[in-house]
């Protein structure tokens, strides 16, 4: 791979898997220091890079194996729902959508890792189930069973928090 | 931009949570779902997709990138590392001359890098260390005093060095690091061939 495919790469990558980073380890400190860490780990591996047939869905993997080893490092695989709350409730702008906003944001940082990576996989970054199992090493039924599971959980719980009038 | 109406959006809604919508279906639920007049048990999808779609926004920060980038083209790194694969390949030839000169006193097979400097008298030779203690390699002027560590940073520099030996001597030539490495292989070499003749 030359330089200059490396960094189109990149470039077309970078803000995909900062996103992805981030929902998985839910802080943006976090994610920006883990995605600086990947990006000199596979510019190291770039030759290895151009002998995929999936660079992306390798990128993808990348972050999320990494996220997953700082999770264990830390000994603990959910990220503690008051320290989300606190985190998203001071990222938000002022008013009703900024109130749902980070309702949503704490709800899907409640959901098991899995869960976590499929649905911003699937809903915020649009990719194919064919390419989120490849990610996540599962099955494509697996990956609608978990997508199905995750998308009721937040919808249930948000459907609720909206019914009993606290938005 | 094609709508659904409210029968054939609460149909899709429930296609969408049991995970059986494709790509292009949920593309045309977002659009539907940007409806104002939405009926109540719509509007937690419809915040949802909102959330989705405001989060597709989020961009990796600037200060990221150009912190990889400017490591990534001063090279700084891979002089780093080059130095120290030129003070290893310097201690390896120190190696096989001791060896040859002491062939009792060392097992070629077990050494590592740390038993290479181990003992001899090349730390002190090329950068005047005074103290006699095991030094397994330098970063930056500072001795590594761990043995792993420094094996970590041979295995690592020697993958740099080699990824970097097809580029042009205009490239490398002019920086001072590197000029410095090459002027300590340089002198392993002098004292290769000046040591069979010392007592």
């Amino acid at each position: 791979m030359t330089e200059r495919e490396y960094v189109s790469l990149v470039e077309r990558m970078k803000d995909r898997m900062f996103r992805l980073a981030r929902r998985i380890l839910c802080d943006g400190v976090q994610a920006e220091d883990l995605i600086q860490d990947v990006f000199e780990k596979l510019w190291v591996r770039r030759e290895e890079l151009s002998a995929m047939d999936n660079e992306e869905a390798f990128m993808y993997v990348t972050v999320r194996n990494r996220c997953l080893d700082r999770l264990r490092s830390k000994k603990t695989r959910d990220y503690p729902i008051e320290a989300a709350t606190q985190k998203v409730a001071g990222e938000g702008s002022a008013g009703e959508y900024s109130d749902i906003k980070n309702h949503i944001e704490v709800l899907i940082s409640r959901l098991p890792e899995k869960q976590r990576t499929v649905i911003h996989l699937r809903d915020i970054e649009g990719e194919s189930t064919e390419r989120i199992a490849q990610i996540t090493g599962s099955e494509e039924t697996a990956v609608r069973m978990t997508l199905s599971r995750a998308r009721k959980t937040v919808r249930e719980q948000l459907m609720k928090i909206m019914d009993h009038g606290t938005i | 931009m094609e709508r659904y109406n409210e029968e054939k959006i609460r149909e899709l809604a429930g296609k969408w949570s049991e995970g059986e919508t494709s790509l292009e279906e949920e593309r045309l639920l977002a659009e539907s779902l940007r409806d104002p007049d939405l009926p109540a048990d719509l509007r937690p999808v419809a915040a949802l997709f909102g959330f989705y779609a405001q989060q597709r926004t989020v961009m990796c920060p600037e200060a990221v990138l150009s912190t990889h980038n400017r490591k990534r083209l001063s090279g700084s790194r891979i002089l780093k590392r080059l130095s120290i694969t030129a003070l290893t390949a310097a201690a390896a030839i120190g190696l096989i001359i001791t060896v040859k000169n002491k062939p009792t006193q060392v097992d070629v097979p077990t050494l590592t890098v740390g038993e290479i400097y181990y003992g001899y008298d090349f730390g002190r030779l090329i950068w005047g260390q005074s103290e006699n203690r095991p030094v397994y390699g330098y970063l930056n002027g500072e001795p590594l005093e761990n043995p792993r560590m420094a094996e970590a940073y041979l295995i690592d520099a020697l993958a740099v060095f080699g990824e970097n030996l097809n580029r042009s001597t205009d490239f490398i030539g002019p920086l001072e690091e590197v000029r410095k490495s090459f002027d300590i292989v340089m002198k392993i070499f002098e004292y290769a061939e000046e040591k069979p003749s010392k007592p």
